[in-house]
């Protein structure tokens, strides 16, 4: 017999066990490898979610990567199961789809039929405790473990063993002797497992924790599956050896079988979807057809340059294979299109004049100068990222047709790994902790969203935590906790609107699973099944293309004339109302940050839109290129250039670097940047934007740049743009698409503002803005907001005579069910005959009342509400009959105003803040109208509900603080640097909503005003 | 049936396992360690781990025992009747 000096874990739970592991991959891996192990397995709960970033980080060890899960069979059992190559991984993602597809969500279970379907290539461990052996032998069923142990044998063959632990629970010393003779009684192989949960043993209370979040409960409660005690780390192999030596041979096969086991994963395959065209033509050709055609759609004939453009195109997408995809999407577009839905292509597939000319994006890449190696390339050879918007409501629509099309094997929504940030560890840990619900949801909503272990600095940086009660000993252990957490993966979801498509059955490269909504998804995330060579498809669901395509079919409809192909390209009334700032409800351009922007700018054309669009992302204001561009466009600034080298590539945008793309081109004029190292800068600014990586890059950046013959200190000012920029921005491509929206949606807000803001209102939520201040500003244009109305209101906001009618579905609680039901039956002569043809639930009833549906039908709310209780018990018609003859005080104005906006989120019949107008007045406060006309640097006092404070990135690191005051006539701007911020954080940031009263100074920029705030109190 | 006493107890020990113990004025010898293991108790609370030894005396006895892994003191937990 020869005993090896080493072992390796077979038994290992990862965060991916969601809830069950709290040992980062990176870690475990780490520890392995330092332990001179020389392999190491993934057994996750039911999936392999892991095992792509797994494979990737052992193989960067030196480790080998065994992929596995432990599976949970129908009885509730549990089974370690390996791959020992290829067709073992792929059995295994067959084994855990049928798992999960075929039982409730939630609860995957393998049944002994579906093991032997999918047995080959696996190797079979009986499992902890959980395992079916295992308990067997716990309830001293000897004979029946006997049975099944033969069973699973006849199964794997010399591929089961039976898994002795000792993670020093009661019961595993004659656990362990009982599982010896079964072997010996068998022939079964014993094998030596810890079940790890988590690297070390100090992180044996994160894991309790979590446990407490999975069970929901708290640590004081007892719950059979809470860890007794912190043994299921990751073992040394002496640690391992010395728990065990009586069983030498059995430590030893945890090499034996690793042995068996070789690298299942092949990373960056090709899994392309196959498009079949129809009779028989081959994809290139039936590709090269279909854009040819498209262009001379576009352009009438075609010259030269448009030749040319097409042909280089066409060659690259075909000589990297990707024709099929291109057809796919041209494909799923022209449903779209048939069926009337509204889409737009956006991101840097704007980059290319063949999606141009599929009709796969608006926007024509040959006149805009954009350059097609920016989407795709022959030396980069990455995969090309379409992604299409589509009318919200349609959307899955469309995605039903690709499922439909390829076939529910081929296609899955891609999953995602919701993970702990800073307000939902403080939720989840704190109440596992004992804090009460209130109390956790208090602490959580006074951090912004951040990461977890961002806490302790927030705690020492933000005034308003600095102010508050956290630094209490009572929430220190719960906040170092959150800081253990952070990043861990809670459950999975479904991405947003990512599709993968492939040419092969899904099931052998990834399992699939049920998300909520039943969308079966993939177990890996997008940058996983990228990974693993699936091509991924964004068909996202845009809310905006659903409130432009129903104020265009609207406008169409009503007025006389107006075709949306007739939209000017440059309209302007349109510009003009864009440079005052009125652009609360256009898309991409309401926030205070764009519509200041837009008071200084002086926008004439959709190109400057495109630039707007851009410079107000993290990227260009971090690295200070908003004040340059103004002055620039304004021709208060001369522009120059760091090098010659910059200015063909920086001449468009006046020499601020602007887009992603100008950035990679930086990289390549100025240092000779191969497009793989131009590539990897572009990578490390939008994804990892680690500083250290960055300055890496920057002296690589300098030297070569050196070498091309610029002067350091030039080459270093140059790198401190980039730098600067190092975080996120647009591509030029994705700006010009969403400018394009933008700009429509601009002239529909000039030309229709009552049909806008009516649709907009429909398909809330949306944008920067809630409906009320949607509303607000709607008043402000003129347009009353009247209140539901049981007759006249519809299932969406409607214009009457010029103003906008709140729909029935805005009512709090309503339902589909019930908003058919009303729009059937009427019209309603009282509450008693509406509710005996409705038969509405008391809540919605009472909604109803609140929202002042029935205003019109009994003019005492209070009356009203009084019989509510009756009418949801179905008395007969007329049991009410001297219900207008009672007298009863009805609520106060005030209450009505509330009440109002509780039911609706909207106050309909003018804002609150007009009811104290005079004492604000009297108190010389001003309002948002009046303030219009202060000129530049006048003391002011203001007040209004505060909403959306913000605290974008700057350049400085300082923090500047941006926030609205809303009133009845529409919003004041107000700004706060940091000395103010400093003192009044707790005022803006600590109390939620709520009216405001800020005094400070006028600052007048453009056509544009700002309140600099000095003083902030709460009212 | 046991009863939960959790009060010192002095145990003799050989290369780190309990072969006796005293308990109220008697002693009592170790025949054989039935079970073992361990338990973190009430972390949160600062608890610290326990190694409890589930153990058969010599006159027939069941006990429960363990030892407080920070303080390295020991207590009997259980006596079963």
């Amino acid at each position: 017999m020869v005993i090896r000096m080493s072992f390796v874990h077979l038994h290992v739970h990862s965060p991916f066990s969601f809830l069950d592991g709290a040992g980062r991959l990176e870690d475990l891996i780490g520890k392995t490898a330092a332990a001179g192990m020389p392999a190491l397995a993934l057994t996750d709960h039911d999936n392999v979610a892991g095992a792509v970033f797994f494979h990737e980080l052992c193989l960067k060890a030196g480790i080998q990567p065994i992929i596995g899960a432990e599976v949970t069979l129908e009885q509730g059992y549990h089974l370690i199961l390996l791959a020992q190559n290829a067709e073992g991984y792929a059995n295994l993602c067959r084994l855990l789809t049928r798992a999960h597809l075929d039982h409730p969500r939630g609860e995957p279970r393998t049944s002994m039929a579906r093991l032997r379907e999918y047995r080959q290539h696996l190797i079979a461990l009986s499992g902890c405790r959980k395992g079916e052996i295992p308990s067997l032998l716990l309830q001293k069923q000897f004979q029946k473990a006997f049975l099944k142990a033969k069973e699973y044998r006849a199964i794997f063959g010399s591929n089961f063993y039976l898994e002795l632990e000792q993670t020093w629970l009661p019961g595993a010393v004659s656990l362990n002797r009982y599982l010896a003779q079964l072997s010996e009684a068998t022939g079964v192989p014993l094998i030596v497992t810890n079940n790890v949960h988590y690297t070390e043993p100090e992180q044996f209370p994160v894991h309790d924790l979590l446990t407490c979040v999975r069970t929901l409960t708290r640590l004081t409660d007892v719950h059979p599956q809470r860890p007794l005690n912190q043994e299921n780390y990751l073992k040394t192999p002496a640690e391992m050896k010395a728990l065990f030596p009586d069983y030498p041979e059995a430590v030893n096969n945890t090499m034996a079988v690793a042995e068996k086991c070789s690298p299942v994963l092949e990373l960056n395959a090709r899994h392309y979807p196959e498009f079949k065209p129809p009779n028989g033509e081959p994809a290139q050709s039936f590709l090269r057809r279909l854009v040819y055609e498209g262009a001379s759609r576009r352009y009438g004939s075609l010259n030269k340059r448009v030749r040319e453009r097409l042909e280089d195109e066409l060659s690259v997408i075909n000589d990297l294979g990707y024709a099929d995809y291109f057809l796919l999407v041209w494909d799923v577009t022209g449903f779209a299109r048939n069926k009337g839905i509204r889409y737009a292509g956006r991101g840097s597939a704007a980059d290319s004049l063949v999606s141009y000319c599929l009709y796969l994006t608006e926007v024509d890449s040959l006149k805009r100068g954009l350059l097609f190696e920016r989407f795709m390339s022959r030396e980069r050879g990455e995969k090309p990222d379409i992604d299409i918007d589509f009318d919200a409501r349609y959307r899955d629509q469309v995605a039903g047709y690709v499922y439909r099309k390829y076939g529910d094997e081929h296609v899955a929504s891609v999953g995602t790994y919701n993970t702990f940030r800073a307000r939902s560890a403080v939720r989840d840990l704190g109440k596992a902790m004992g804090f009460s619900l209130e109390e956790c949801d208090r602490i959580a909503k006074l951090f912004p969203h951040a990461h977890a272990d961002a806490i302790p600095a927030l705690l020492e940086r933000l005034p308003e935590l600095r102010k508050s009660d956290l630094k209490e000993e009572k929430y220190r252990q719960l906040f170092d906790f959150c800081t253990q957490v952070a990043g861990l993966p809670r459950f999975m979801g479904t991405h947003l609107g990512g599709l993968v498509i492939s040419r092969h059955p899904l099931t052998a490269i990834t399992p699939l699973q049920q998300a909520a909504k039943g969308v079966v998804v993939t177990q890996f995330d997008k940058e996983a099944v990228e990974l693993l060579g699936l091509v991924k498809l964004d068909l996202l669901s845009l809310r905006m293309m659903s409130a432009l395509d129903d104020t265009i079919r609207i406008i169409s409809r009503e007025k006389a004339g107006f075709r949306e192909e007739r939209i000017p390209e440059e309209d302007r009334d349109t510009f003009q109302m864009v440079n005052r700032g009125d652009t609360i409800g256009v898309f991409q351009l309401e926030s205070p940050a764009q519509r200041a922007l837009q008071k200084r700018l002086g926008a004439s054309r959709q190109e400057d839109l495109v630039a707007s669009l851009a410079l107000i992302r993290p990227g260009p204001i971090k690295g200070n290129m908003v004040e340059p561009f103004i002055k620039r466009k304004q021709g208060l600034e001369e522009v120059t250039y760091l090098h010659p080298k910059l200015e063909p590539i920086l001449k468009k945008t006046r020499g601020v670097v602007l887009f992603q793309e100008q950035v990679i081109e930086i990289a390549m004029a100025v240092a000779g940047f191969t497009p793989g190292e131009a590539d990897r800068l572009r990578r490390v600014m939008s994804h990892s934007r680690s500083r250290q990586e960055m300055e890496e890059l920057g002296r690589f950046f300098v030297a070569k740049a050196q070498e091309q013959g610029v002067a350091k200190s030039v080459a270093e000012e140059i790198f401190s743009y980039i730098m600067g920029y190092a975080s996120y921005g647009f591509c030029e491509a994705h700006a010009a698409a969403f400018a394009a929206t933008s700009y429509k949606s601009a002239y529909l807000a000039c030309h229709y503002p009552a049909y806008y803001f009516a649709s907009l209102l429909s398909h809330q939520p949306m944008g920067y803005y809630d409906a009320d201040t949607l509303c607000v500003e709607a008043r402000r244009r003129g347009i009353k907001i009247l209140p539901p109305h049981i007759n006249k209101s519809g299932r969406d906001f409607v214009v009457e005579n010029g103003d906008i009618r709140v729909s029935l579905a805005q009512v709090k609680g309503m339902s589909k069910e019930i908003l058919a039901r009303i729009l059937k039956n009427r019209p309603y002569g009282s509450i008693a005959g509406f509710q005996q043809k409705v038969k509405a639930p008391g809540h919605i009833l009472e909604n109803l009342i609140f929202s002042g549906a029935f205003d019109e039908l009994h003019p005492n709310r209070k009356e009203l509400l009084w019989q509510v209780p009756l009418l949801e018990k179905g008395l007969p018609k007329g049991f009410f009959p001297d219900i207008r003859e009672k007298i009863t005080d009805d609520f106060t104005m005030m209450e009505k105003y509330m009440q109002e906006k509780e039911a609706l989120g909207i106050y309909v019949r003018g804002h609150p803040m007009a009811l104290f107008r005079q004492r604000l007045q009297r108190a010389g406060f001003y309002d948002s109208k009046s303030i219009d006309k202060l000129p530049d640097g006048a003391p002011v006092k203001a007040a209004g509900i505060l909403i959306r404070p913000h605290r974008p990135p700057t350049r400085s690191g300082k923090t500047i603080v941006f926030f609205s005051l809303e009133d009845e006539y529409g919003l004041i701007d107000v700004t706060v640097f940091e000395e103010v911020y400093q003192r009044y954080g707790q005022e803006i940031f600590g109390g939620g909503g709520g009216v405001a009263a800020v005094t400070g100074t006028i600052q007048t920029r453009g056509t544009g005003q700002n309140l600099i705030a000095e003083k902030i109190m709460r009212m | 049936m046991g009863r939960v006493l959790d009060r010192p107890v002095n145990v003799r020990l050989e290369q780190g396992q309990p072969v006796g113990f005293s308990w109220q004025g008697v002693f009592y010898q170790v025949a054989k360690i039935l079970d073992c293991w361990k338990d973190a108790g009430c972390w949160w609370e600062g608890e610290s781990t326990k190694l409890f030894y589930r153990v058969a005396v010599s006159d027939g006895g069941l006990f429960e025992l363990y030892r407080d892994t920070r303080k390295d003191t020991w207590f009997m937990y259980k006596i079963y009747d």
